[in-house]
């Protein structure tokens, strides 16, 4: 990206449909709060008093449990990644949504239909699939949106005048196949069509596919679009951006069964996906060597630009948890630390950690413009720490958590005993939550603040000096 | 630029390669080729016709179990690593889930794995656990199901009685065909009853990659100390007060929905070696589990022998039952009498000498108790006569005369074995004064 295009992005305002991603936003940070408090705090509440609402059956553990991560996946991720799509494409492809009747509907169409989900999890209708455990007709229903989705999105890209692509279309053209695709396979396959292990096959694929083919490829597309645009500077190498994208979509897809290692799966397929799984080192180090490289002498930054931080707070936990994957994916590691806490710990970092924080980035970039108002300062500070040392809490306690409960099961220990033994950790796991859930309520309040606060738009400094 | 030219910049390569070609590659890849190889190989599999087809009943719990949330704590697979094949049982093999749709194997445990749970509890043992697992066991941090009960768990509703339908298909098609196999074997076990004996082969597990085996067979015995017994007490707290109650009074919480209730272990003086066995195999016919197998369980022969040593120590606790206030005084001919009267009404059962063994006895689940090795006291001996124990085939003999049931009572006693416990544990150096101690409050508390 040139110079003159990173201003140009910065410019075009009215390309977009500003109240469409400004609404897509307030349901992804709806579903990031219902999730947290409906889902995984409670959850994490019963871990140390069982009982707690224990008799009403829409409210315990298990069913609750999926309401956490559907909802983490298909609630806040899609939410925000649709918002983050309205807001980039638009920008790349110099034309104006094809139809923003199609896309409102979706937004409602979408967000009623994770609301069903929710509801017909705590219900108990679940379809069993690790990942996808809504219901089988609301995934039909949802092949809805993502037909809506690839409409506008491909229509986008069509009536474009633009001959080159840049790197975060890449990742969001993808997305939009990969999500689509996944999708269908995972809600079809495992449950209805591969029998007794090979559902656990296509299982494995699907749930990494979720991670590495949807979570992953939005995100780094926002890192790849808004990094350039908060640093006015061009990304480092474009040979980086190439290599880190298509070593992507090759290993990505071949990971999954490593969900699965000494199953009964076929032991040539684990090796293969230990193998694939290693190549992910390149994958990571490659895109992040080229963020780091960005930044390089605008470190400086971080100090004043909130948004700035959440992002590059995103990457580094990024670095951390592709650093992890690979090295916890290697057999040798599997018998100690599969089944426990650890594995919880690493798929925070993923999710809340790397995905999420980029996420805020978004949207701590993008309110102030789309609001024309600023957001407020003291507000802002203290959510991104609350936020990021409740997460580096979290993560550690579940890792050492994750290695206790390994070895007291590797020695020969009665089951109970470990039990016993993690109970201070899982405390300590649900404090660390509250302070994360405080730092994203308080990102909630600092939206509604900014958006609420009677400013005129037009002239407001802080809309003059982001456009600057 | 050059990758312009080669396309990789272009919108459709990217869709079509990136998008569709890596995709689907993985897909045919990873996913249809174990997919096939796997099908390929269960193609005339003969192992598979053991895999039972399940009950609309047992289809139904296997809904409720995912409803629930169920697999998300339980796995269903059992690894060739780590603990999983001594823990949970012999290590999953790809045709044991045929007809699975979708798979449950789970990607975590926070509770046991449960692929081979019906070989470790029974139904009665299950509907106390899901009706409230902390009346099992009080750190478990289960879920406690009581919708699945009308009020008790001796009253399971239709979705408790479908759930535990289902989870008694959990690891029966395996035993089916190891047993058929000849690698599973039925072993009657003298006192315990009739035993699945393993798949271990010279105290050795049959799985691949595992070689750091635990001896259960051959474990040394540790010595009766004084943190022995801290051990032990530790715990019979955690795992046995539930059922046997903190007194060994087989009053616990869980006990009344058992059948068979759970044995008043105070009643009876043990062989610490008796007790030893019957935590290691459980007893078959009741919720008494295997506490090296059962998958919740897993103590090692020394925690075994721990709580063997406790359990002696209970005795002190014992108390009089209420049908046996006034016993006719104990004489050497009324213990002659019981000789032949026990020869008469119990030996089929029991065996001559009371020790589990009649012509009977591998017939009945729950097998006859080794009178020998359990020495129970003659009062508790009568109280049994009398009332029979529920859910054995152990029936009421209250219509034989008061005089020849305390005769009987009188002669089980006389068939303890010598305890020879004491002497080998008294044998480690630097102990003896303690156990004698022990032995003595143990005694002065008896009478």
């Amino acid at each position: 990206m040139k110079r003159s295009e990173t201003q140009e992005l910065v410019a075009g305002e009215s390309l977009i449909e500003p109240r469409l991603i400004k609404a897509h936003i307030a349901a992804a940070v709806f579903w990031l709060i219902y999730l947290i408090v409906g889902g995984g705090l409670l959850v994490a509440i019963k871990f140390t008093w069982p009982n707690f609402l224990g008799n009403i059956p829409e409210l315990t553990w298990g069913r609750l449990r999926f309401v956490h991560t559907q909802t983490v996946a298909y609630g806040w991720f899609v939410d925000i990644f649709l918002a983050a799509i309205y807001y980039m494409v638009p920008r790349l492809t110099r034309v104006k949504l094809a139809s923003p009747t199609l896309a409102w509907f979706n937004f409602y169409f979408y967000n009623t239909m994770v609301a069903m989900g929710v509801f017909q999890l705590m219900e108990g209708h679940n379809l069993g699939v690790v990942w996808m455990e809504y219901p089988s007709f609301i995934n039909i229903l949802m092949l809805i949106s993502y037909a809506a989705l690839a409409y506008n999105f491909f229509a986008s890209y069509l009536r474009s005048q633009e001959r080159n692509l840049y790197v975060s279309s890449w990742y969001m053209m993808s997305f939009v196949i990969w999500a689509t695709l996944n999708w269908i396979m995972g809600g079809l396959v495992p449950a209805y069509i591969a029998p007794g292990i090979a559902s656990a096959v296509v299982g494995g694929l699907f749930i990494h596919d979720l991670v590495g083919l949807v979570v992953t490829p939005l995100a780094t597309a926002m890192i790849y679009y808004f990094l350039p645009v908060m640093l006015r500077r061009p990304i480092y190498s474009h040979s980086l951006s190439l290599m880190g994208f298509w070593s992507l979509a090759f290993f990505y897809p071949l990971v999954g069964i490593h969900h699965y290692y000494y199953s009964p799966i076929p032991m040539w397929a684990q090796y293969i996906a230990q193998g694939t799984s290693f190549m992910l080192f390149f994958t990571v180090y490659t895109v992040l060597y080229n963020v780091y490289k960005t930044m390089k002498g605008r470190w400086g930054d971080l100090a004043d630009n909130i948004a700035l931080r959440w992002l590059i707070g995103g990457t580094v936990f990024y670095l951390m948890v592709c650093t992890q994957g690979p090295l916890q994916a290697l057999l040798v590691e599997q018998p100690l630390i599969h089944f426990t806490d650890w594995v919880i710990g690493h798929s925070h970092m993923a999710l809340l950690g790397f995905g999420t924080f980029v996420a805020m980035g978004f949207i701590h970039y993008a309110w102030p413009r789309l609001t024309g108002n600023e957001l407020n300062k003291s507000l802002s500070e203290w959510s991104f720490w609350l936020a990021f040392v409740g997460c580096a809490w979290m993560f550690i306690d579940l890792w050492i958590a994750g290695l206790l409960e390994g070895y007291y099961w590797g020695y020969g220990k009665p089951w109970m005993d470990s039990i016993v033994r993690l109970q201070p950790y899982w405390l300590s796991r649900t404090l660390s939550g509250v302070m994360v859930l405080t730092g994203f309520i308080l990102v909630a309040i600092n939206l509604i603040v900014t958006a609420r606060a009677k400013q005129p738009a037009t002239d407001s400094p802080a809309v003059l000096a982001g456009a600057r | 630029m050059d990758a312009h030219k080669l396309g990789i910049e272009r919108a459709v390569f990217i869709m079509l390669v990136a998008g569709i070609g890596f995709f689907l590659l993985a897909f045919i890849g990873l996913g249809l080729t174990p997919w096939f190889n796997i099908n390929h190989e269960l193609k005339g599999h003969k192992k598979t016709q053991h895999v039972p087809l399940l009950t609309p009943l047992q289809l139904k719990g296997r809904q409720i179990y995912i409803a629930n949330g169920c697999y998300y704590c339980h796995s269903q697979f059992v690894r060739p690593v780590a603990d999983d094949p001594l823990r949970f049982g012999a290590v999953s093999k790809a045709w044991e889930y045929k007809h699975q749709y979708p798979n449950l194997l789970s990607t975590r445990r926070k509770g046991p794995d449960l692929t081979r749970e019906s070989l470790d509890h029974p139904a009665d043992w299950e509907y106390v656990h899901l009706y409230d697992p902390r009346m099992i066991a009080p750190w478990s941090i289960m879920p406690a199901y009581h919708w699945m009960f009308d009020g008790s768990p001796g009253k399971p509703n239709k979705q408790g009685r479908a759930l535990v339908a289902y989870l008694g298909t959990l690891g029966q098609a395996r035993k089916r065909e190891m047993l058929a196999k000849g690698t599973l074997k039925k072993v009657f076990v003298q006192g315990i009853g009739t035993v699945l004996h393993y798949p271990y082969k010279g105290g050795r597990l049959m799985s691949p990659g595992y070689d750091h085996v635990v001896y259960f067979h051959k474990a040394p015995r540790i010595a009766d100390t004084r943190s022995a017994r801290a051990r032990g007490k530790h715990l019979y707290a955690m795992d046995c007060a539930s059922c046997h109650g903190a007194t060994g009074n087989g009053r616990g919480v869980a006990a009344q929905y058992l059948t068979p209730r759970p044995v008043r272990l105070n009643a009876f003086r043990f062989r610490a070696s008796f007790v030893y066995k019957v935590l290691y195999y459980g007893r078959p016919g009741s919720a008494m589990p295997s506490w090296v197998r059962a998958a919740d369980a897993f103590l090692t022969p020394r925690d075994l022998w721990s709580v063997a040593y406790y359990v002696q120590t209970l005795h002190r606790h014992a108390t009089v039952p209420p049908t046996a206030h006034a016993p006719i005084a104990k004489t050497a001919a009324l213990v002659k009498l019981g000789g032949a009267q026990f020869a008469t009404n119990c030996a089929t059962c029991h065996g001559p000498k009371g020790e589990g063994n009649g012509v009977l006895a591998t017939a009945l689940t729950p097998a006859p108790v080794d009178l020998a090795m359990m020495n129970p006291s003659a009062r508790w001996v009568y109280h049994t006569i009398n009332h029979g124990r529920t859910g054995t085939a152990m029936p009421s003999f209250s219509t034989l005369p008061r005089k020849v049931r305390w005769a009987i009572s009188y002669f089980v006693e006389t068939l303890a074995k010598k305890p020879k416990d004491i002497q080998s544990a008294a044998a480690a150096p630097g102990k003896t004064v303690r156990i004698a101690r022990l032995t003595a409050a143990q005694s002065s508390a008896h009478n």
